[in-house]
């Protein structure tokens, strides 16, 4: 063997010393080679030659193995007066020739401390016993370790993706002098090591990413401690220290905290040509000034309006106000299907909190084929899913009210949501209101909505869903001084309930559809003493399918359709109602109310299909044709709209959007009772035009430019009641007086929108993050009711429109922000003079043309302070939300002098609302 | 009408409102106002021949011109152009010059048995000064013979006894006690027609007016409000009350009781049938002058005016 690797090739030990001594003693005497007799002579004399070094010799593998005994050779070894070795041969063989052969190459490596005769050094042969010891058996194998687990959100427990990770071996760091001594503390065993504690290596020795379910694997780990650091964008970089012991499998569950600083607030669009804005669920949740509520948030967004708050129950109208257009001119969508009711009665609360909403979407005109029976535009809440995770859920006191809910999976293919809210100022209003009062809560104010949601996966393509959506409003005041029978003030109450299904099939090639069945029970009711009552009881069957084809690549089609079977049961006894844009009128006296109880079932049914083409990427162009019938109509409509959106530059689209939509009259307007059966549907042609350029990250720009002409509007002839018509003079001069079917409505309205929007979002982000936008709308809203009459103002015409939001998210995720609010003031019908009306010891107004002054301009700051902590299983979510700081005097409440010379507005006092959500 | 202001106040203060804004109170007189307007009789029954006249009177106060001797005054139907007959109702009012007072004379036979039915009339007052105007409506009230009824076996109406349903007649007063003393009974209240006078008033004190309201109506329906010229509504508060207020009507600025929501209804007392008012004086009471109106659920009406001094 010439290499030498001395694992393998085991070890021979040539015992230098004692086997030579004990070799020789074995041997008798040595001999002297020279001279025999001189050797005899001089035997006392004469000593033993030893080995002045040892050496090993590699035996090659299998010779002699860690089980094998000893092997001895024995060799006649010839050393010189030197010492040195000049002859070697086997004296007694071991019985395997190789290690024979070993000694042999062994011995003669070896140099000794020659033999001396009376001091002088002689040659000497000697038999050497040289002996194999077998190999040390090879130290046990070492066995790797196995790191695992999960990163997920800490306190939310949210599975993280994507996370960084690495394993970098570690020592301890000595303990610094008196560093233990200072408190006398001993360190606690039960505590986990802490990073800082370690010295850990400049590189790691393993990495890893988590996946979709946020888990990692370390494996094949060598036994030892280590720094783990995780990281992951947005969330704070975190290490802890593990120790491995030979063979551990070790499984650990990471929580990271988020930085705090939220992700971008609103994000345009890019996938759509059509004016459209989304807040997600989390946006939704730091608004300032919109509290945690999924619509208050939308009223943030350019284009729309500010109108004072309407606590009129009996309203149908629950829309925002958007680009200029009748709220009754919009459509609300829960969820993909159109709803009745999406804010409370009392309050401006969303009918369902933010807990359960995922998104919701803004598209203020020009919408695509999909939605029909509008004029205006669609404000949609779109809910999530429950979780399948784990059982989760919140409970959050609130000020005025308090919500919580409980979520989590059913089996592993179903899942379960269920939340209530309810509003305790009723409890309030009873604590501070006085016995003496003179007025009796029936009914306190109250809302309270309910939401109960159950979904399984039928198979991988086919998802199924169960679900509830409930609220109910009321308040009733009576008289407490009343002894007679009726001593009812004033009642108002709404209920909605909605149970649907839906299923949702998707797929592997991309091709999905929606079917969505529901029955929805809705009313409202009003009272006030024995003057004015009005009530609406609906049942309402919907039917709707969305279906997506992609056919190529650069061709997809979609197509489906909607199905509104309504039976309602009307009841009104009020004065004549005034369409919104028909302005103030003067009420003098009861005995116009309007008297009448309608019982109808009305149908809607509307297809639609629309093909998307990119003849190339940068290009897309959406023909989409849309078909109403309108069964109390009796009208079948044809729409043409469509959508082109071009990329001349990465940063850059245009697009431009439009087309032909038709609405329906209201109930109300259609109605026997209150309107006028015969009415036609109202149109209105929407044009859009947008250029959207995002100079970086950082900025996004978003300019629209819109022009919607209306026709066939519904407006009402019925003029301010005159004195003239107090005259009362039986057939005294043949009057008699005639009912008119039609109540004065009819499709002579016409109207003219056009204005531009600027949407600038934000985003800076360095160590904090400074979010937020800046919209501008410039708009014009006019009307002309009749021919003969000029353009005015519409009632929701707001020539300039400023919305600014900022948000600064910091460290430890706590959040800043601030939105002011401005907008032109309202227009509004001016009060010339008044007449005192003896009678009734009373003033009336005397008022000018419809529309033709403003109040005063709506703004208002808010003001908005996020704190989040987290716990190791749960989160607190602490947000003080301070309305209208500096209380802003605006036309919203305004009140004349008891003569009607003078006028004063109300300045709402800033509005501090608190709340605390612990989230598990 | 007090609940349903109590209601509507819960109501506003539901909707959030703090910050209430003053403004003149209904019940101080201190421009041209149009107080009242009373016809006479409040329903006329149109069965005679001649037809009986109806006056009408409107209650008209300028602070600085007691005597309105600078306002001009017009009276007219206020009827619609188109209306058919227009032109001989309108002949039911006289020609120029008006005062505060017109006759209306139907003019016409309207004197035969038969059926009545109810008719109404909006007639329209004008009071114009040299720096102000004021308009007020009055529906004069009057039941017309159905003249295509005939002689049948229907009841004529021929006396007070027999008025058909609906008839209405003024308020009046029952009496009027000043500071639990002096009452002045029906028979010593003018009326339209002229003052009372309370007497001197202690500003110490103030003056009540305990307002009783003759008892052929509901007291339901009767509303009784005090309207003044100056001075303060309720009686003076007591030092301790002023002390939290801070001056009081003798500094020419009225406790806040009732300002800031236009509310005429001063009173301090309800009574079984009719009202208490306290009131203030200011440190000079000369012109100063109250009025007690009384409101019908038909729009009857009637007044007192009280002078705070001693009878000349």
């Amino acid at each position: 063997m010439t290499s030498f690797d001395p694992r393998p090739l085991l070890v021979a030990i040539v015992l230098a010393s004692m086997p030579a001594v004990a070799g020789a003693r074995e041997n008798d005497d040595p001999v002297a080679e020279d001279d025999p007799e001189a050797v005899q002579a001089a035997e006392p004399a004469l000593t033993w030659p030893f080995p002045t070094t040892g050496i090993s010799v590699p035996l090659e593998p299998g010779l002699l193995g860690p089980e094998d005994d000893a092997v001895q050779v024995v060799l006649s070894v010839a050393i010189d007066e030197a010492g040195v070795v000049t002859d070697a041969a086997v004296a007694t063989p071991c019985g395997i020739s190789e290690i024979d052969a070993a000694a042999l190459r062994g011995v003669k490596l070896l140099t000794f401390v020659p033999s001396t005769l009376d001091g002088e050094p002689v040659a000497v042969t000697i038999e050497y016993p040289v002996v194999f010891l077998p190999p040390e058996p090879p130290p046990p194998a070492v066995l790797p370790a196995r790191l695992s687990g999960v990163v997920e959100v800490r306190g939310t427990r949210d599975p993280l993706a994507g996370v960084e990770m690495a394993l970098y071996p570690a020592t301890r760091k000595p303990p610094e002098e008196g560093a233990d001594d200072e408190d006398g503390e001993a360190e606690d065993d039960d505590e986990p090591p802490e990073p800082d504690d370690f010295e850990a290596a400049t590189d790691p020795i393993l990495r890893a990413t988590t996946d979709e379910a946020g888990r990692f694997v370390f494996a094949d780990v060598p036994p030892g401690t280590y720094v783990v650091t995780f990281s992951h964008a947005a969330h704070r970089t975190e290490r802890s220290v593990e120790v491995l012991a030979e063979g551990a499998d070790r499984e650990v569950i990471y929580r990271l905290r988020p930085t705090g600083i939220p992700q971008t607030v609103v994000v345009a669009r890019r996938d759509s040509d059509g004016p459209e804005r989304v807040l997600t669920r989390d946006q939704l949740r730091s608004i300032p000034g919109a509290g945690r509520d999924p619509m208050a948030a939308v009223e943030s967004l350019p284009g729309v309006v500010h109108v004072t708050p309407d606590f009129t129950a009996g309203s149908q109208v629950q829309a925002p106000v958007l680009r200029g257009a009748a709220a009754e001119d919009s459509v609300l969508y829960l969820d993909g299907l159109p709803v009745p009711i999406i804010f409370h009665m009392l309050s401006t609360f969303a009918i369902t909190g933010d807990d359960l909403v995922e998104r919701v979407f803004l598209k203020p005109a020009a919408v695509e084929a999909r939605y029909g029976d509008l004029n205006g535009g669609v404000v949609g809440m779109d809910l999530r899913s429950p979780r399948s995770d784990r059982v989760g859920g919140f409970v959050d006191p609130g000020i005025g009210q308090a919500s919580m809910a409980i979520e989590g999976p059913i089996t592993e293919r179903s899942r379960f949501y269920v939340g209530i809210r309810r509003s305790y100022y009723d409890i309030l209003i009873n604590l501070v209101l006085p016995k003496d009062t003179p007025v009796d809560f029936a009914t306190a104010p109250f809302f309270q909505d309910q939401q109960v949601i159950l979904e399984a996966d039928a198979a991988d393509w086919l998802t199924l869903g169960l679900g509830y959506i409930g609220t109910v409003d009321g308040m009733k005041l009576l008289d407490a001084e009343e002894e007679e029978d009726d001593p009812l003030i004033f009642d108002m109450r709404t209920d909605m309930h909605r149970i649907y299904v839906r299923g949702d099939m998707e797929t592997g090639w991309g091709l999905t559809n929606r079917l969505q069945p529901a029955l929805t029970f809705w009313s409202t009711g009003f009272e006030f003493t024995d003057m004015f009552s009005s009530s609406d009881r609906h049942t309402t069957f919907h039917l709707a399918d969305d279906l997506h084809v992609p056919v190529a690549k650069w061709l997809a089609f979609k197509a489906g359709g909607m199905l509104e079977v309504d039976k309602l049961i009307q009841h009104r006894d009020i004065p004549m109602p005034s369409r919104e844009d028909t302005g103030a009128s003067s009420v003098s006296g009861v005995d116009d109310n309007v008297v009448g109880t309608q019982r109808e079932t009305r149908t809607w049914v509307g297809v639609y299909a629309t093909a998307p083409i990119k003849p190339v990427k940068q290009l897309t162009i959406e023909p989409m044709f849309r078909l109403d019938h309108f069964g109390s109509l009796d009208r079948t409509i044809p729409q043409v709209r469509g959508r082109i959106g071009v990329t001349p530059h990465e940063r850059l689209r245009l697009s431009v959007a439009g087309g032909r939509y038709v609405q329906s009259p209201s109930f109300s307007e259609l109605s026997e009772v209150t309107g006028n059966p015969d009415l036609g549907p109202e149109g209105a042609w929407h044009l859009n035009g947008g250029v959207m350029y995002a100079p970086g990250p950082w900025l996004d720009l978003d300019l629209q430019g819109y022009v919607k002409w209306l026709d066939d509007q519904t407006v009402s002839s019925v003029e301010n009641a005159s004195w003239g018509d107090l005259a009362d003079l039986g057939d005294m001069f043949g009057i008699e007086a005639e009912d008119d079917p039609t109540h004065g409505l009819s499709n002579d309205g016409i109207g003219r929108i056009y204005g531009m929007e600027l949407f600038a979002r934000f985003d800076i982000s360095r160590r904090a993050r400074l979010s937020g936008w800046l919209g501008y709308s410039l708009s014009w809203a006019e009307r002309k009711d009749f021919d003969d009459e000029p353009w005015r103002w519409f009632q929701h015409d707001r020539r300039h429109q400023i919305t600014a939001l900022m948000q600064l998210a910091l460290p430890f995720e706590f959040t800043l922000g601030a939105r002011w609010q401005f907008q032109t003031g309202a227009p509004m019908t001016p009060v010339v003079g008044s007449v005192f009306y003896a009678d009734a010891q009373m003033f009336l107004p005397v008022y000018g043309d419809l529309y033709s002054t403003r109040g005063l301009p709506y703004h208002q700051l808010d003001l908005r302070i996020d704190k989040r902590f987290r716990k190791k299983n749960h989160v607190i979510d602490i947000y003080v939300d301070i309305q209208n700081v500096y209380a802003a005097r605006t036309s919203d409440f305004e009140i004349y002098s008891y003569d009607y010379r003078e006028t004063v507005s109300f300045s709402m006092i800033p509005t501090i609302n608190f709340a605390v959500r612990v989230e598990f | 009408m007090r609940t349903v202001r109590s209601a509507l106040l819960v109501l506003v203060a539901w909707s959030g409102l703090q910050c209430f804004p003053d403004l003149p109170d209904e019940g101080l007189i201190d421009n041209l106002r149009v107080l009242a307007v009373q016809a006479d009789p409040a329903t006329a029954v149109l069965d005679t021949w001649p037809a009986p006249t109806i006056t009408v009177t409107a209650l008209v106060v300028e602070p600085d011109d007691e005597d309105l001797s600078g306002a001009a005054h017009g009276w007219s139907l206020a009827l619609d152009e188109d209306m058919e007959g227009n032109e001989v109702l309108q002949a039911m009012v006289p020609d120029p010059p008006h005062g505060t007072s017109v006759v209306i004379d139907p003019g016409a036979a309207m004197s035969r048995s038969g059926e009545f039915f109810a008719a109404m009339l909006p007639l329209q007052y004008v009071v114009t000064t040299a720096d102000d105007s004021r308009e007020a409506m009055k529906l004069v009230s009057f039941f017309v013979p159905d003249w295509e009824a005939g002689d049948d076996d229907s009841a004529a109406p021929t006396g007070d006894d027999e008025l058909p349903e609906g008839h209405n007649v003024n308020p009046s007063f029952a009496s009027i006690t000043f500071d639990d003393g002096v009452a002045l009974g029906a028979d010593d209240l003018p009326g339209i027609a002229g003052p009372v006078y309370a007497g001197e008033v202690d500003p110490a004190l103030g003056l009540r007016i305990a307002v009783e309201v003759a008892d052929d109506k509901d007291p339901e329906d009767v509303e009784v409000d005090l309207y003044w010229t100056g001075g303060c509504p309720g009686l003076p508060p007591d030092e301790d009350t002023l002390a939290g207020r801070g001056a009081g009507a003798a500094d020419g600025e009225c406790p806040d009781t009732d300002a800031g929501w236009g509310e005429s209804s001063t009173r301090i007392g309800d009574m079984e049938q009719g009202a208490e008012f306290g009131w203030t004086p200011p440190d000079d009471v000369t012109g100063v002058r109250l009025f007690v109106v009384l409101l019908d659920a038909e729009g009857g009406q009637a007044w007192q005016e009280i002078r705070p001094m001693a009878a000349p």
